[in-house]
């Protein structure tokens, strides 16, 4: 009786905390709801940071930036952002 | 010039036979070229001249605007171990086998040619540099054969004309766009990227692309259209 009880408050205890996983930096939920929050040739990188965080970034030579969000949970989800040298947000691509 | 980056006659000259032998199946109205591309961000290309060279010849090549150039036959040369040397140091310089089938726009490449293309490459033995261990994405390409090239996805790289911002294979009504990992050399992938000094897209990393050229369901007249990070120029 007392293992059947202390694994009721196990379980228990596992649905109460069983929400979504937290995001890892790179990572989003949905990459088309994620794109949907930015505005080509406005959005700066520190609009994209505060909407999604970190992504992961590639810095070019020439200034350009590609930054990476992938879904979450895995799948072949990703969405790519291009910054001009200047900061500002030029294109995006969801996959 | 002492430590040239050279590139062997005789397996040139293979790489051009290969292409006649498979150019009916994969790219029927294309010609090939090869062309030198810059391996180190300060590599000037302007004024590249490149000869065949051995003991008793040396055969200047003509080197078009674009870098491209053809070879050809030439028994003395095959009998003496010729080598295909331009005035650049060894490292400074990449090569490929450039195939174009006439009357597409510039951003669009045929999906045919690529294949044609990497056999060419690995036949002519023009990848360099690629050593085992140092970048896991590109392991094993060195002393590969052309049927490398027949894998779903081959880590050989292209290069475009300009930065790309995305690649999608397009083939009537079916389009994919290729993930962002077989972009810039797998960087995304790789975070140790801009240290890595042996892929032979240093220079041209924003340039790179690697192409599923194995994957047979994609046909040979499928295009590959490459969207520019900037307008096309």
């Amino acid at each position: 009786m007392k293992l059947i009880v202390a694994v009721c408050v196990l379980l228990a205890g596992c649905a109460a905390t069983n929400g979504p996983t937290p995001l890892a930096p790179g990572e989003v939920r949905s990459a088309v709801t994620a794109g949907n929050a930015l505005t080509i040739g406005k959005s700066t990188k520190s609009d994209v940071r505060a909407a999604l965080g970190e992504g992961t970034v590639v810095a070019f030579p020439s200034g350009y930036d590609v930054w990476v969000y992938r879904e979450h949970p895995p799948s072949s989800g990703e969405l790519v952002l291009l910054f001009e040298p200047s900061g500002i947000l030029s294109k995006t691509r969801v996959r | 010039m002492r430590n040239p980056v050279k590139k062997s006659y005789r397996k040139m000259i293979d790489g051009a036979a290969l292409f006649e032998e498979r150019r009916s199946e994969l790219a029927p109205a294309a010609a090939l070229r090869f062309k030198l591309l810059p391996r180190k961000p300060d590599t000037s290309m302007k004024g590249v001249e490149l000869k065949v060279e051995a003991d008793s010849l040396a055969i200047p090549l003509k080197v078009a605007p674009d870098q491209t150039f053809t070879i050809e036959r030439n028994r003395t040369a095959l009998r003496e171990n010729a080598e295909v040397m331009p005035n650049r140091k060894a490292g400074t310089m990449t090569w490929r086998a450039d195939v174009r089938t006439p009357g597409l726009p510039p951003h669009v490449r045929r999906l045919g040619d690529l294949r044609l293309e990497c056999e060419v490459g690995m036949k002519a033995g023009l990848i360099s540099n690629y050593p085992q261990g140092l970048l896991g994405w590109l392991d094993g390409l060195i002393g590969q054969k052309p049927e490398y090239c027949h894998r779903a996805a081959p880590r050989y790289l292209f290069f475009a004309e300009q930065p790309i911002f995305s690649v999608t294979l397009v083939d009537g009504a079916r389009r994919e766009v290729l993930p962002v990992d077989m972009l810039y050399g797998g960087a995304t992938r790789d975070p140790k990227w801009k240290q890595d000094k042996y892929c032979d897209c240093e220079a041209l990393f924003d340039h790179a692309y690697f192409v599923p050229l194995g994957d047979t369901s994609w046909p040979d007249d499928t295009r590959v259209e490459i969207e520019y990070m900037g307008p096309s120029s």
